[in-house]
């Protein structure tokens, strides 16, 4: 008796530690599409593959947060406002759910700020003053959680680099912190290989940026 | 134990063995069976799914056996869930998506409202453009006066909508009635609103046919909702050729108090510009205001609201009553203003939201003409509730009651009169979507008037219709009442008088797409019971009519960095009301009106440069030599005015400069005449001074976003 409940333990270890590896494979599967995305398509078919992935396993983070990074993606490629709007506003609603299942996550505190920023993007007239004061506040706080996370500089950075000087952005205190970005970047190594990793080559490219304005 | 083994074995292999697939195959389209590609195709709770082709097609094959559910999403769609039995056989299915109801897909009530909102998408104006527009000097009504539906009267103060004189024009903020919502009127010399654009988050100015929550107003209601929690602690000062003010702001988790001081005084800028008034003391005012905010659950908000104004001024203006216009006469004028009101909101139960509001407010003027003393002191008090209800996602009904209880004394020298009313309505509103492409809006409103012992029933009909992804049709009736202007009253106190009535019919066409807006709007207005006045009587023996078409297009693409837009409206109006012997065009009256609103930004220089040009066609003016009655026009009316806002930063602070000139070339416009009162001469009204010259500094302390105070 004793050993075929042994026996049964050994099973449901091993049907989950499948599940586990099937879950991982999936994950990184659908990275790897966005990882070398070409269009815009690319982008539909993982968000959609992450909010299967998300379905199927509904007390994990990484597929909302993945599914919402995706829902952005797609959203900056859209040509109409009113569209690009219903992108963030569902990539919003994911990395709030996220951020209901893993709190104090700096990972998806970036997302969110990075959301925002986009969300900003489209009207910076109106938008400006409420959101940005919003989405600083978000970043300041990925930081906060998790000083060596490169992509919180990245996006401090990027959206620091559009904001006017007159609300404390612009090239001057822009560049320090995409230089620390891309610093942070060139040591990072994500715990595991589908944890986020986004970001490095664009830091780089958007630093290029800064340092070519006026 | 081998058994146990054998039979694990088995149960694995017949796991193998049915891990033969189904295979799923079909399409995803519109209701309208367009395809739709991109489209999440999936058995739920399993990894088995795949994405709809360009042409809205899938296949996929699942191990999942048995009776499963086959969940189909998209953005912008309502996800779809069906029961699927999977055999082995393979599967074809249709599946057929219903758009999900969104506020862009979604019609709304429009006809008569021109709406500014940060918090909805689809309107014609952010509250910022109200603030910026060149012209309006940061004044509400100044910008809603380049909005199609209102006339350009230079001479006075008020929002003179569609043929409709200032009283038939109301201001609400938060629901409640504002019975002073302007600096007391001076004869011949347009006075501002009392309330800054800041404080508000949304601005609705309806030309007509508006809700059934709102009456008193025959022609137009302004309704301005205040701000909610600011976003933060901060510190507001502003220094200005006429002025300065201040103020703080400080906020805690839910809850915010705001303190604001102000003075205003036109003395030293009258010096340097020369005035076309005769001005003894210039005008000068002190104000003091607190706003106070909490939040009182996750949805409900307590708002109170608390502001007083003290001004005076004197002017001497030629006395008519001297046939050569020699004589003057001098009025001195102080003038003190409290407001009040107190609001709270709450979802009461998931579908009821409860909204109750009052308001006092109390406004005396010390007048002396000549000589002569003179105080008028109005009081109002005023308590609202409202209930909703929402069925479904998009309709709501509403229903509510209001009591007014303005008390007006005037006296001139010792004699006093006493105006004192009870006014109480009812109201019940239903916005009810047939589909998410067409809603009605039906609503009845019963009035009471106790001064005038009567009660009226106002029904009021909308209807929108969206013809295309950014455009839609609508139309609006309604019936609006109002008691008698008090004057009217107060004289002939002995009369029984009716309820002043207009009637509204609206027809409009809009389109709104993110860079371009069009709208144009026609309409017919017809007005009974219009108090008439002989010299020993007066009844409600008047009527009029009005009708006219306006259009309005804003373009924010076409010119780079450029946003303009163009009102036009056209007013055929005609009334026999007061003292008029004949049925005429009203001296506000213009029949043709005409804006060009521009507003650039240069980035580089963070530079704003403005426009506003406003024509109008010549108004009609009362001349006593000419016997056919109202028939003389002024000449057309222009002003071109310009502003330039520099937004850079003084220490961490957030600054904007702005400077800006009304008429900029100095155009002699004539808004009327004067006549003396035997006719023999005449003076011609105009502005106050051929240009207006305003520059400001406005820094912002503490408005960086660069701390996360509000996490910690």
């Amino acid at each position: 008796m004793k050993k075929s409940i042994i026996y049964f333990l050994i099973l449901l270890a091993s049907v989950s530690f499948a599940q586990d590896a099937k879950y991982m494979k999936a994950m990184e599967k659908n990275i790897a599409i966005i990882d070398s995305a070409k269009d815009v398509s690319y982008w539909q078919e993982a968000a959609n593959a992450f909010e299967r992935i998300g379905t199927a396993n509904s007390g994990e983070w990484l597929p909302l947060y993945y599914q919402a990074y995706c829902q952005v993606m797609i959203g900056m490629q859209e040509k109409e406002n009113s569209f690009k709007d219903e992108h963030f506003d569902k990539a919003k609603n994911l990395a709030d759910k996220a951020d209901a299942i893993s709190q104090d996550n700096s990972e998806i505190y970036v997302l969110k700020s990075f959301i925002m920023g986009m969300m900003i993007s489209i009207d910076p007239m109106n938008r400006g003053q409420k959101m940005g004061m919003e989405s600083s506040m978000l970043i300041e706080k990925a930081i906060e959680l998790n000083k060596e996370n490169p992509r919180a500089y990245f996006i401090k950075g990027t959206s620091l680099m559009y904001r006017p000087a007159q609300f404390g952005g612009g090239k001057e205190v822009a560049q320090p912190i995409l230089e620390s970005a891309v610093e942070k970047f060139s040591t990072f190594k994500p715990e595991s290989s589908i944890m986020p990793h986004w970001g490095a080559e664009r830091a780089k490219g958007m630093l290029e940026q800064c340092k070519r304005m006026e | 134990m081998k058994q146990f083994l054998t039979t694990f074995l088995f149960l694995m292999l017949i796991c193998l063995i049915t891990e033969a697939q189904t295979t799923i195959t079909g399409i995803v389209t519109d209701a309208k069976g367009n395809p739709i590609p991109g489209a999440n195709v999936f058995i739920k709770d399993t990894y088995d799914g795949t994405t709809s082709s360009g042409e809205g097609k899938f296949t996929f094959s699942t191990t999942e056996t048995g009776e499963q559910i086959l969940v189909v999403s998209f953005l912008g769609f309502e996800t779809n869930e069906q029961k699927l039995l999977l055999d082995k056989t393979e599967k074809n299915i249709k599946i057929k998506l219903k758009e999900a109801i969104s506020e862009l897909k979604t019609v709304t009530i429009a006809a008569g409202a021109f709406e500014a909102s940060d918090e909805k998408k689809m309107v014609m104006l952010r509250p910022l453009d109200i603030v910026t527009t060149a012209g309006a000097a940061g004044d509400i009504y100044g910008a809603i006066q380049t909005l199609p539906g209102t006339g350009v009267v230079g001479e006075k103060e008020g929002l003179y909508v569609r043929g409709g004189d200032a009283s038939e024009a109301k201001t609400f903020i938060d629901g409640l009635l504002v019975d002073n919502p302007y600096f007391t009127s001076v004869p011949d010399v347009p006075q501002r609103g009392r309330f800054s654009p800041f404080l508000f988050k949304g601005t609705s100015f309806s030309t007509g046919g508006y809700s059934a929550q709102y009456g008193q107003a025959m022609s137009s209601a302004l309704i301005l909702e205040s701000q909610d929690l600011p976003e933060k602690t901060m510190t507001n000062i502003g220094i200005m050729s006429v002025g300065a003010n201040g103020g703080h702001t400080k906020r805690w988790k839910n809850t915010s108090v705001g303190i604001f001081g102000g003075y205003t005084d036109l003395l030293p800028y009258f010096k340097l510009v020369k005035q076309n008034r005769d001005w003894g003391r210039a005008p000068r005012s002190e104000n003091a205001s607190a706003i106070f905010r909490h939040k009182t659950s996750k949805t409900g908000m307590l708002k109170g609201f608390i502001s007083a104004t003290w001004s005076d001024l004197n002017i001497s203006f030629p006395d008519t009553a001297d046939p050569l216009l020699v004589q003057r006469k001098k009025l001195t004028l102080n003038n003190s203003n409290l407001y009040s009101s107190l609001s709270y909101k709450e979802i009461i139960h998931k579908t009821w939201t409860l909204y109750t509001a009052a308001s006092f407010s109390i406004n005396k003027d010390n007048l002396h003409i000549n000589e002569l003393p003179l105080t008028n002191r109005n009081s109002l008090f005023e308590s609202r509730l409202t209930l909703s209800h929402t069925i479904g996602e998009l309709s709501v009904i509403r229903f509510g009651g209001e009591f007014q209880k303005p008390v007006s004394e005037n006296t001139v020298s010792v004699y006093t009169s006493k105006f004192d009313e009870t006014y109480s309505s009812v109201y019940a509103e239903g916005d009810i979507y047939i589909t998410p492409k067409l809603v009605s809006r039906i609503g009845f409103r019963g009035e009471n008037s106790a001064i005038l012992d009567r009660l009226n029933f106002a029904p009021r009909v909308s209807l929108a219709y969206k013809t295309g992804k950014f455009s839609q049709v609508s139309f609006a009736y309604g019936d609006f009442y109002q008691v008698p202007q008090k004057e009217y009253i107060l004289i002939y106190d002995t009369l029984d008088f009716k309820f002043e009535r207009a009637t509204h019919f609206i027809l409009n066409y809009q389109y709104i797409s993110d860079y371009r807006t069009f709208r144009i709007e026609s309409y017919y207005k017809s007005y009974k019971n219009l108090i008439r006045t002989t010299d020993v009587v007066a009844d409600n023996s008047g009527y009029g009519s009005a009708r006219g078409f306006e259009f309005f297009y804003r373009d924010k693409k076409t010119i780079s960095k450029t946003d303009f837009w163009l009102s036009y409206s056209f007013l055929d109006t005609k009334r026999l009301y007061r003292d008029f012997p004949v049925e005429a065009m009203p001296v506000f009256a213009a029949k043709h009106t005409a804006s060009l609103v521009f507003k650039y930004f240069i980035p580089k220089i963070s530079l704003a440069p403005g426009l506003t040009y406003v024509y109008s066609s010549g108004r009609p003016y009362f001349n006593p030599n000419n016997t056919q009655f109202l028939s003389d026009r002024t000449k057309d009316y222009h002003n071109l005015s310009i502003n330039f806002s520099y937004l850079t930063s003084i220490g961490k602070n957030f600054t904007v400069l702005v400077l800006s000139i009304n008429n900029v070339l100095g155009v002699e416009n004539v808004y009327s005449y004067n006549y003396s009162s035997d006719g023999s001469r005449r003076m011609a009204v105009g502005p106050t001074a051929p240009r207006f010259f305003f520059a400001g500094v406005f820094i912002n302390i503490g408005s960086q976003a660069d701390d996360s105070e509000k996490f910690n």
